[in-house]
């Protein structure tokens, strides 16, 4: 098969390049480096003998998607869009200035955004198809130290759930993982509540369960009961958490 | 494009776009971390990051002092220093380029043998050179210059470097060859990391008729047998070492086995699995779980004599896979867990052959007066020329392994007196106690190899504990 990973140059990506092309899918990489894309695409030619190529684009630029699409065009037929996408900045306060803050949500969510939407007909043709998100634990609810990528990944999770209710009766399978911590350089270094997950066991994951059909899962399993408890939280009490 | 920069030497340097970019922000996180040397015998508290995208690798301010960091095996504590942080290339571990008809195989610095190992052998090629343990990175091998078991052969790991891509904070990228930049590719390879971080290299590779071995075992009486048998096998095998018990007494000190390794032709039937196996997960720090050591003279004894017994009772040929030849480790780090905490020492030290038996000789002497309990001693064959800080040149490569005791410091002072004397020298990456003043005397390119990585970089930007001991 064929997928497109957008955000594959490190961590989650990467991870789930590699498990893609282990499996023998072809693939076509998007991140923003190219000295990255090269070499992974190199290595997964080398290790899986797969189809790997790369475009390099800035999701932070919506015209950006349109270069994706040509590449996507040249790779030919795609049979999964899997999403990867994420940044952050470490002063998400309410205090970023809006070309920051824009680009956060450009990246996290209108770049996704665009690239199912333009793609959706194209998966809707194919006998199996495939779109798998990304979202945060940081979308559950909004918080003083990431008002902006919460809200991004606020948006994330409500359109996933939206486009798992436009698949019913497709041939398009939507998934979406809300994430809690993974071993990744934005977690390095730092104490955190919980323990980190690897991002390879979630793409072994990934692929595991692309037949398990539509879902939203957390992963690791434990961030479903944080989300309830953040959820059930009330106003009074929840306003009084500094986190 | 290849340009040379202004007001530093004149090294012929990689530009592409993305390197001539302005100096990123480097947002790759650190973390306070305490690291060991293999052998136990360092601990250093410093700072730890694990970059995964090439924006890392930026020349220019602020220039920060460093070493690079592969698997984190080498027995002297080579990857790390208080005064500077360690870069980990576990992310860079990625397979570049694979020329098939030439058999060259570029990867980068952070992949390790035993990946090298399961793709060269799908192709029915494999790296001529290569250490004991599948999960040493090629930049672990490259920069203390590594060898295997056919160093009489085949040189050390050098011979197969075809070339290397360096990264330095006031050069950026450099390529290196013998043709590109020849005298640092030569401080580079052998130059434990202080030349810079090896980003990627390109490697030769040898086609090998099967990834079979036929394992050839033959007994040794006594140390003082091993010199003419080791000499005689080198003329027909293609892999060989030894193995002795230095616990044995008398007459029968040093006793042992000669292991010889050759490839078996591809139509030779076997039933040995040649099945790709997973590294065990060896580390300074799951090897000093234990608190104490297990090893002392009375249990070095039995586990002496269990190996012993235990190779006795294998066929004195058989086919095994190359894996379990190559890597004989891999399966076996129990042993290094038993050192304890406290570890252990290896004294690796090549002395002339015509002078062997006079080594063997005067450590037999001692031993019977002061008792240490050796664990491991075995032997390679080795040729080729002197140069720099490299562990190579003519004559018989012992190593010794014994717990880090009271004692055994006076063994390796003894040991380091007898080298001298007897003009040997000892292997620095592999002992970690050797001073500055062991090292000048035993190396006759120890000045060359200061006053030119001194050239190379005044700011001496890349340091390690290894190199602040060796003063270089």
């Amino acid at each position: 098969m064929r997928f497109v990973i957008v955000g594959a140059s490190a961590g989650l990506g990467r991870a789930l390049a590699e498990e893609a092309a282990s499996r023998a899918h072809d693939l076509l990489l998007v991140a923003t480096d190219a000295s990255d894309l090269r070499a992974l695409t190199a290595d997964l030619r080398n290790r899986f003998e797969v189809d790997a190529r790369y475009i390099c684009a800035d999701l932070g630029d919506p015209l950006a998607i349109d270069t994706i699409l040509v590449a996507v065009h040249e790779f030919g037929v795609v049979d999964g869009l899997l999403l990867p996408v994420g940044f952050a900045v470490s002063n998400d306060d309410g205090t970023l200035d809006f070309p920051t803050a824009q680009r956060i949500v450009n990246i996290n969510f209108v770049s996704v955004l665009k690239l199912v939407q333009s793609l959706w007909n194209q998966l809707r043709d194919r006998p199996d198809s495939w779109v798998v998100g990304f979202g945060s634990i940081a979308g559950i609810r909004g918080r003083t130290r990431n008002v902006v990528y919460a809200a991004a990944k606020r948006a994330l999770l409500t359109y996933f759930e939206s486009l798992r209710h436009l698949a019913v009766g497709t041939s398009i399978v939507v998934q979406c993982y809300i994430l809690g911590y993974l071993d990744t350089q934005q977690t390095f270094g730092k104490r955190l509540l919980f323990p980190k997950a690897s991002p390879r066991a979630l793409a072994k994951r990934v692929f595991d369960r692309l037949d398990d059909g539509g879902s939203a899962v957390f992963y690791p399993w434990f961030w479903s009961i944080v989300a309830r408890i953040l959820r059930t939280l009330p106003w009074m009490a929840y306003k009084r958490l500094r986190f | 494009m290849q340009l040379c920069v202004m007001g530093f030497p004149s090294y012929l340097l990689v530009t592409t776009e993305d390197t001539l970019m302005p100096n990123a922000i480097d947002d790759v996180p650190r973390q306070a971390v305490k690291f060991a040397s293999f052998d136990g015998s360092t601990t250093i508290q410093t700072k730890h990051c694990i970059p995964d995208r090439y924006r890392f690798w930026k020349q220019g301010p602020p220039f920060q002092p460093c070493i690079s960091r592969g698997a984190g095996l080498s027995y002297a504590a080579a990857s790390f220093s208080s005064s500077g942080e360690t870069i980990d290339h576990s992310s860079f571990n990625r397979i570049l380029d694979f020329d098939s008809s030439q058999g060259i195989l570029e990867v980068e610095g952070g992949t390790t043998l035993g990946q090298i190992y399961k793709f060269a052998t799908r192709h029915g090629m494999m790296l001529a050179v290569q250490p004991g343990h599948p999960k040493i990175t090629v930049g672990g091998c490259l920069a203390p210059d590594v060898h295997g078991k056919n160093q009489f052969r085949d040189g050390t790991f050098l011979s197969q470097v075809e070339s290397v891509l360096l990264f330095h904070q006031s050069y950026g990228l450099i390529e290196l060859s013998r043709n590109t930049n020849p005298e640092l590719f030569s401080l580079t390879c052998g130059g434990y990391g202080l030349t810079g971080c090896i980003i990627s290299a390109r490697l030769r590779l040898v086609k090998i008729p099967s990834p079979r071995i036929r394992f050839g075992l033959r007994t040794i009486s006594n140390i003082f047998d091993l010199r003419g048998k080791l000499v005689e096998a080198a003329t027909h095998n293609e892999l060989i070492y030894s193995w002795h018990n230095f616990l044995a007494s008398g007459d029968r000190f040093g006793k042992g086995f000669l292991v010889t390794g050759n490839f078996l032709d591809t139509d030779s039937s076997s039933s040995v699995s040649v099945d790709e196996h997973e590294a065990g997960n060896l580390s300074a720090d799951s090897r000093a779980r234990l608190p104490l050591a297990l090893f002392n003279r009375f249990t070095t004894k039995l586990f002496n004599g269990a190996f012993e017994r235990s190779m006795n009772m294998k066929p004195k040929e058989e086919v095994t896979s190359l894996y379990d030849f190559l890597f004989p480790i891999h399966d076996k780090e129990i042993y290094f867990y038993l050192f304890g905490r406290r570890g252990f020492h290896e004294c690796q030290i090549i002395v002339q052959t015509q002078h062997f038996d006079e080594f063997a000789h005067r450590i037999r002497e001692w031993l019977s007066r002061h008792p240490i309990p050796i664990t491991l001693a075995s032997a390679k064959l080795f040729g080729g020329a002197r140069d720099l800080l490299r562990f190579s040149g003519a004559g018989v490569c012992l190593s010794l392994n014994f717990p880090r005791t009271k004692q055994s410091l006076t063994f390796c002072l003894f040991l380091d007196e007898l080298t001298k004397n007897l003009g040997g020298w000892p292997n620095i990456i592999k002992d970690s106690r050797l001073s500055a003043k062991t090292v000048a005397s035993a190396y006759p390119g120890y000045e060359v190899f200061r006053d030119r990585l001194r050239k190379f970089d005044p700011r001496r930007l890349y340091r390690s504990e290894l190199s602040e001991r060796l003063a270089l």
